[in-house]
């Protein structure tokens, strides 16, 4: 019987006008945001790499110069495209697309797509998960909304329990009906999601791709389950199919675009974190006075000298043979980068604090659970855009300490002038970030996980208690 | 009859819920909006006392060699918040209202950015702006979807069609106390907006009033235009709820991407490569052409030479520096044009769509979008040029550092005027209004009523 209902439902579904219209609507949306989004990441993605390629050219070029003015000089790291990012752009568009990596001072990563944008980026972006964590929700719903409630109406549910059907077969018959039609929408487009990861790597599909591609595919799966047997409860309970739109859309609006802003708004507003100015200032105090606060440049400056002048067993700078500035500078560079960790572990801890608001919100909210896990895995959430900031640092860092050792060795303190051979460039690795790997990303995102499994257990159960009752 | 349709919507348990919803979001967003004014406020007060003391700090540090002394010293310029913006934060959570700059090469300090979460900037401020844009409509929708259709499920349709010698009338009565009451909100909101964020009255203040009114206005229209179509209940609140997600998510998205898509920016990154290469380049290479180059910008300042044979000398420094904005000049144009012209792009698209005009016309009030943004980075570009050029004398001459009042390097204001186009601002939402009525005129005309 729940066959039948089922196939009935998905026929009466296919042949319906609003199916064919929204349907269309959505399948036409999804398509123009796969096929623009992938049109951006391509040009992106060749920007970027086409940019890091010529940093590090002009690096490698640079010509024979003083180590430390090549350590002014420095280069650029530049955020490669993760390759699902055009599925779905996540923060993206709000963090900075490169970083200046140079010596004594770690700069914020600067180019991001909201500043060179009007407010109208403030809107939200038309990606394919836009589409899916919004739109096709909405259509489940308009789709759904009367499943059970106008079968009420029409005195048809009667029939159909007097035959000794019960209502929880009836719901389950009617949400595989949904199902199958609406795989004809989410189907293609995932498909073609898949022919385009293809084309992005050029074939070489990593295993670590694909499962990212099939763990978002399950909880977006999951994400349609729970609106489509959500509907049909509600349509099942409401006392007509009117009330029955009416709460499903008044569930939308708070899943869907209240509840986001509003928990991260919270969030943000108990957890204060510093501006630009007081952690850049709390960085220079910390320099100045020590890390400790009783330890301040001069004293530590000092306490090197005499450290170095007893390690080489001599009376003064000038007797030693290695360069004492580039010695004092690497222990400048070490204790600076110290001090920034530290405020930049401090800091981010704060912004992770906010974002954990909204992210335990998706116990109660199924949108921030697909929301995170489909940022996390196409690579474009804050996680990954933080690594990348934390391995241009730590190269920053290398790439310095790499030219202070030579300058140390190869010249006398005060000599400035010394230049250096231009094969120590290479010296430098390529600037090559990669993801963090998926199971870092399922560990930092296991409320949603665990959100989506409570999700599903939560409407099978709904779907199966429903009772009879609710004829009269 | 008034008076009972106005006791029957006084009664209406989900209607007055509707307005207090409104009501409390609107409270909420205000909150918001005066926690971002207050905290801004508190980084301009701390900035210009720190700017004062770490000038001080430099003085004492470095009094002999005012070259060296600028190396340090940063002059912070505030791009002056109105608390108007307090409703409507637009870009000013991304883009910064305070910049500090040495007089060193200005490309590399330009488009620093605020420490931001990422996160918190996706979702955006739940601003008063975004109440108004977003909630409203919901409510009004929610209002009025079944203005006809309850009357025609509940039956009680042909008895007002018998009984009333002009159904009309009364549904326009039905609507003028829903649309009343949902003014009555939104004023009482901006009301004590005014006070809670002592926002002066003046012309942008009544031009906000203005657009927050008439974006009110167009839903109503619109949900008048929808009763007239005479569909059921469901129908609707579909058509309406379709009309609020295509104007309020898909377009803008839309319009977005395409701005996006047509005016690429590649130069952002070739200014700051320019710009680099341009100053750093110039330490391993012959000092003259720079310092010659240098006399070419600044013909004024030809009778400065690099002393001959030194290594080192303030005017070779910063004629280096001075390299490295001169020859990201090119590109930074550039990008500054293609920044202008997806603004230009947006805001024209924008204009057929109420929920866009709306927002671009209340973040242009607030003075919270981008070409606020691009004018402030103008003034910055001037007010750096005017330091320089302060500066570049007495460091040329080695003046001594005592000389100067270094007390008087407080920090500087940007004030900008919106400028009020009351016209392009109104029209477009009053013309679409005027349209959605004038459309359901000829609907309730056809119909029979």
């Amino acid at each position: 019987m729940k066959k039948i209902i089922a196939n009935k439902e998905y026929t009466t579904l296919l042949r319906d006008k609003r199916f064919k219209i929204m349907g269309g609507l959505i399948a036409s949306l999804l398509l123009v945001a796969l096929l623009g989004g992938f049109a951006s990441y391509r040009s992106l993605k060749k920007e970027r790499d086409l940019a890091q390629k010529e940093a590090r050219e002009t690096w490698l070029n640079q010509g024979e110069k003083n180590p430390h003015s090549a350590a002014h000089y420095g280069s650029f790291a530049f955020r490669p495209k993760s390759e699902m990012s055009f599925f779905d752009f996540g923060v993206d568009s709000f963090t900075g697309t490169n970083v200046y990596l140079e010596a004594h001072r770690q700069n914020n990563p600067k180019f991001s797509a909201a500043q060179d944008s009007s407010s109208l980026i403030r809107f939200g972006e038309m990606t394919v998960a836009f589409v899916l964590q919004l739109l096709m929700p909405l259509l489940i719903i308009f789709l759904c909304f009367n499943s059970i409630s106008q079968e009420k109406e029409d005195n048809t549910l009667k029939l159909m329990l007097s035959q000794g059907v019960s209502m929880s077969q009836i719901a389950w018959g009617k949400i595989q009906g949904f199902s199958k039609a609406l795989a004809w929408i989410i189907v293609p487009a995932l498909l073609l999601t898949f022919v385009l990861i293809l084309i992005g790597t050029e074939g070489s599909l990593s295993a670590d791709l694909l499962l990212r591609f099939a763990l978002t595919l399950l909880a977006y799966a999951i994400y349609f389950f729970v609106f489509i047997s959500l509907s049909v409860v509600i349509s099942a309970r409401a006392g007509s199919s009117r009330n029955a739109l009416l709460s499903l859309l008044g569930i939308w609006v708070l899943a869907c675009v209240i509840l986001p802003k509003a928990t991260t708004n919270i969030g943000a507003s108990i957890f204060k974190a510093p501006s630009n100015f007081e952690f850049r200032e709390a960085i220079h105090k910390d320099e100045e006075n020590g890390i400790d606060g009783h330890n301040p440049s001069d004293k530590r400056f000092e306490a090197l000298k005499k450290q170095v002048l007893t390690q080489y067993k001599v009376d003064s700078v000038e007797q030693l043979p290695v360069n004492f500035d580039a010695i004092a500078m690497q222990e400048g560079e070490k204790y600076s980068t110290m001090v920034y960790n530290k405020h930049f572990d401090r800091m981010e801890n704060i912004y992770q604090n906010q974002n954990s608001v909204a992210a335990y919100s998706a116990i109660l909210n199924p949108f921030m659970a697909v929301r995170n896990l489909s940022m996390g895995m196409a690579g474009s959430d804050y996680k990954t855009a933080l690594a990348f900031q934390k391995y241009a640092e730590k190269y920053r860092y290398e790439m310095v300490e790499t030219l202070n050792t030579h300058m140390r060795d190869f010249s006398k303190t005060g000599d400035w002038e010394k230049k250096a051979d231009a094969s120590i460039y290479a010296k430098i690795p390529d600037f090559d970030f990669k993801n963090p790997s998926i199971i870092s990303v399922l560990r930092q995102n296991w409320v949603a996980l665990l959100a989506l499994l409570i999700w599903i257990i939560l409407c099978v159960r709904m779907v199966s208690n429903l009772k009879n009752i609710s004829l009269s | 009859m008034e008076a009972l349709l106005l006791k029957n919507f006084l009664r209406s348990k989900g209607l007055m819920t509707g307005l207090l919803i409104l009501f409390v979001a609107g409270l909420i967003s205000l909150n918001i909006g005066k926690h971002f004014l207050d905290k801004n406020k508190e980084i301009i007060e701390k900035t210009a006392h720190y700017q004062q003391e770490s000038i001080a700090k430099n003085v004492e540090f470095h009094p002999k060699e005012i070259g060296l002394l600028l190396y340090y010293v940063r002059f912070g310029l505030v791009n002056d918040i109105p608390n108007l913006a307090g409703l409507a934060i637009g870009q000013r959570d991304i883009n910064p209202s305070l910049q500090s700059v040495t007089i060193r090469n200005l490309e590399e300090q330009k488009y620093a950015t605020d420490l931001m979460n990422p996160m918190y900037q996706m979702l955006g401020n739940m601003d008063f702006s975004f109440v108004l844009i977003y909630f409203f409509p919901l409510i009004i929708i929610a209002f009025c979807f079944n203005l006809i259709s309850e009357e025609k499920e509940e039956g009680t349709w042909s008895l007002v069609l018998s009984q009333s010698g002009n159904p009309l009338k009364m549904l326009r009565i039905k609507i003028l106390i829903r649309f009343v009451s949902v003014l009555l909100v939104l004023v009482l909101l901006l009301i004590i907006a005014k006070f809670y964020l002592a926002i002066s009255f003046g012309a942008a203040f009544w031009a906000f009033i203005l657009t927050a009114i008439l974006y009110v206005v167009f839903w109503f229209a619109l949900a008048w235009l929808v009763a007239s179509f005479h569909k059921n209940s469901s129908q609707n609140a579909l058509i309406l709820l379709l009309s609020w997600v295509t104007l309020t998510i898909v377009v803008p998205a839309g319009i977005n991407a395409i701005t996006v898509n047509l005016y690429p920016v590649p130069e952002a990154f070739s200014t700051l490569l320019e710009s680099r290469d341009g100053y750093h380049n110039k330490w391993d290479v012959p000092k003259e052409p720079t310092v010659a180059k240098f006399h070419q910008h600044y013909p004024q300042f030809s009778q400065f030479k690099h002393p001959e044979g030194k290594d080192y000398s303030w005017l070779w420094y910063y004629a280096m520096q001075q390299m490295g904005d001169d020859e990201a000049a090119k590109e930074a144009l550039a990008f500054k044009e293609k920044l202008k012209k997806r603004n230009a792009f947006s805001s024209t698209a924008g204009m057929f769509f109420p929920s866009i005009h709306a927002q671009l016309s209340l973040n242009a009030l607030s003075l919270s979008d981008m070409d606020n943004y691009l004018n402030f980075i103008e003034k910055l570009e001037n007010f750096h040029e005017q330091k320089r050029l302060y500066f570049y004398p007495k460091i040329f001459t080695e003046a001594a550092v005592s000389e100067e009042n270094w007390k008087k390097f407080g920090l500087e204001f940007y004030q900008e005027k919106p400028s009020l186009n009351w016209l392009k601002m109104l029209l477009p939402l009053l013309i679409i209004s005027t349209l959605c009525v004038f459309w359901a005129k000829l609907k309730f005309r056809k119909n029979g009523i």
